[in-house]
């Protein structure tokens, strides 16, 4: 349904690319699906999503090379009005914070209503009517009373059920979530998770979760990605993937989180060092343990099997 | 070492300007104490009072009711100037690297303030102790000139906790310092936090709200819902013996318990 065909985006300085904070990535994404996009802060992630809208944060961020073909028609290449009516109604973006992510001076009713207003004719009387609808599906309480409050009169999990109520007001085929229980409670998390594997199993949505966290990944998605330094550097169907790790980053990320199984007390595995742009070929060069000099001159996306591919040289030998 | 007997605390809050306020009892009656070179970690949502009970027993914030032990001395109602030894032994960590360190001061002005204050060092020693705490944390002694922008998010709680144990403390509260960083770094410093411990023998009361970490650092846990400390015992018991139900649903939460929804 959705194809991310080598997509490059670049941050300019002064009229020139300086730096590729996404580099090459491929994704595909097929209907009716939970996908996962896993990285650290400054991997990328949140970038790949936000060009899939073709929405740049920043002017200084440009996408300089790639195809994001959506149905078959290229978003890079539509014009301000044709992007406007993909934007909302055909791909809905939940933005990270749920707790800026409304506007403040206005209801909950107010800011659902707008998205009828804009892409459809509605009377005042059925958005109403539909925005309590939406609001029900999502398991607010008082979904009447719900429309009135401000954002600030909500907690952060009913304001993040609000947005998924926004994301499935017009019908999208394909939601992106990013980050979207980071900010929340543990107990309150399993629930927004639920309601996801809701929008995609009951309703046939697409959804895009982008997250740090393997914890999240287990739970609903169905395949995954996952980047380090602009690079998809391993994907494959979360089983397999998580079951048969290959790339050391994947697997160091696996790790690096105490199970409730683990040695209380031991020091833990780590990766070393920071995430920094690496000198090198390969974005994970410098922090890897079993990098060589062949890994400064190339790497290979070698592919494991349909569903597994990961890119490292070293794989072959694994 | 430290110890804390039935603290309360409740804060006014109105929701809506001009109309009554009503007061909410973020701590109600909180009893813990921790021994010598112990690791205590207390586990809860946000607005348990976690980071309430944190600064109560930082003496950042006043308990409404309750008293405060520190080696068997009462502090709750010292003055300011009577505290300066619980000052210099008890030492804070906090969530937020980025808010923690003054953007201002170069690491060398951060680190050497505690011990301007507090020791009698000269000028020289002051340097090559900061040097040599850079090193005890991960960073090289070179960094001290750098200013804390230069810095990443994890290479920053590293300073923070090299100027928590500069002054070699006795009790270290860190409150959630793993909690904004990544994955990757999170175990990092989890493994500095436990060789610190292992190296200076300080106590430590340690705040998360996972209890996979929580679990991995400490000797004992408290469990901590709506203001109180519904659960606390040793680390294992805690997860063999669970008796308050809010505790078994933090355990079923984890990852690692959940089934595919």
């Amino acid at each position: 349904m959705l194809d991310v065909i080598s997509l490059k985006v670049a941050l300019f300085e002064k009229g020139f690319p300086k730096k590729l904070l996404v580099n090459d990535v491929n994704l595909n994404i097929a209907p009716a699906t939970i996908i996962a996009l896993v990285g650290e802060s400054g991997s990328g992630k949140s970038l790949t999503a936000y060009s899939i809208l073709n929405l740049m944060p920043s002017d200084n961020l440009k996408i300089i090379n790639g195809k994001i073909l959506f149905k078959g028609q290229n978003i890079l290449q539509l014009n301000n009005d044709q992007l406007r009516k993909v934007r909302g109604a055909e791909i809905f973006m939940i933005p990270q914070e749920p707790l800026t992510a409304l506007n403040p001076v206005l209801t909950v009713g107010e800011q659902i209503g707008e998205l009828f207003k804009y892409h459809t004719n509605l009377s005042s009387k059925e958005m109403n009517e539909r925005s309590i609808s939406l609001l029900e599906k999502v398991k607010l309480n008082n979904p009447a009373e719900r429309l009135k409050s401000y954002p600030h009169q909500l907690s952060g999990g009913e304001r993040q059920r609000v947005l998924i109520a926004m994301s499935i007001a017009l019908n999208p085929s394909l939601i992106i979530a990013d980050e979207p229980t980071t900010a929340l409670d543990v107990s309150i998390q399993s629930g927004i998770l639920q309601l996801f594997s809701k929008i995609q199993s009951e309703m046939g949505k697409s959804v895009i979760i982008i997250t740090h966290d393997f914890g999240i990944v287990r739970k609903v998605a169905q395949y995954i990605y996952v980047m380090y330094g602009g690079k998809i550097v391993e994907e494959g169907e979360k089983d397999e993937l998580l079951n048969n790790p290959i790339h050391p980053y994947t697997i160091g990320l696996l790790k690096s989180v105490p199970s409730i199984n683990s040695i209380p007390k031991t020091p833990l595995p780590m990766i070393k060092g920071y995430a920094e742009k690496s000198k090198h070929f390969c974005p994970f060069f410098e922090r890897c343990d079993l990098s060589d000099a062949i890994c400064k001159e190339e790497f290979q996306q070698v592919r494991l099997s349909e569903k597994h591919s990961v890119l490292c040289t070293k794989a072959i030998k694994c | 070492m430290l110890r804390c007997q039935n603290i309360k605390k409740c804060f006014e809050i109105s929701k809506q300007p001009f109309k009554p306020k009503f007061k909410i009892e973020a701590l109600k009656g909180i009893n813990l104490s921790i021994s010598e070179n112990e690791i205590v970690g207390i586990v809860g949502e946000s607005g348990s009072g976690k980071s309430t009970l944190a600064k109560i027993l930082l003496l950042l914030a006043k308990p409404d009711e309750g008293k405060i032990f520190y080696k068997e001395t009462e502090i709750t109602n010292k003055k300011y100037s009577e505290l300066t030894f619980f000052r210099k032994e008890v030492q804070a960590v906090f969530q937020d690297p980025y808010s923690s360190l003054n953007p201002r001061l170069p690491i060398i002005d951060t680190l050497t303030e505690p011990l301007k204050l507090y020791s009698k060092l000269s000028k020289r020693d002051v340097i090559q102790k900061v040097g040599e705490m850079l090193e005890k944390v991960g960073l090289s002694p070179e960094d001290m000139y750098k200013y804390p922008h230069e810095f990443s998010g994890g290479q920053r709680q590293r300073i923070n906790i090299a100027r928590a144990i500069i002054l070699n403390p006795t009790v270290l509260i860190a409150d959630e310092p793993v909690s904004s960083l990544d994955v990757s770094i999170q175990a990092q410093v989890i493994n500095l936090f436990l060789e610190l411990q292992r190296l200076y023998k300080f106590s430590m009361i340690f705040i998360s709200h996972d209890l996979r970490i929580v679990r991995h650092i400490s000797d004992k846990i408290a469990v901590m819902y709506q203001g109180k400390i519904v659960e606390f015992g040793e680390c294992e018991k805690i997860f063999t013996h669970t008796t308050h139900p809010y505790t078994k649903s933090l355990i079923t939460a984890l990852p690692e318990n959940q089934v595919d929804v």
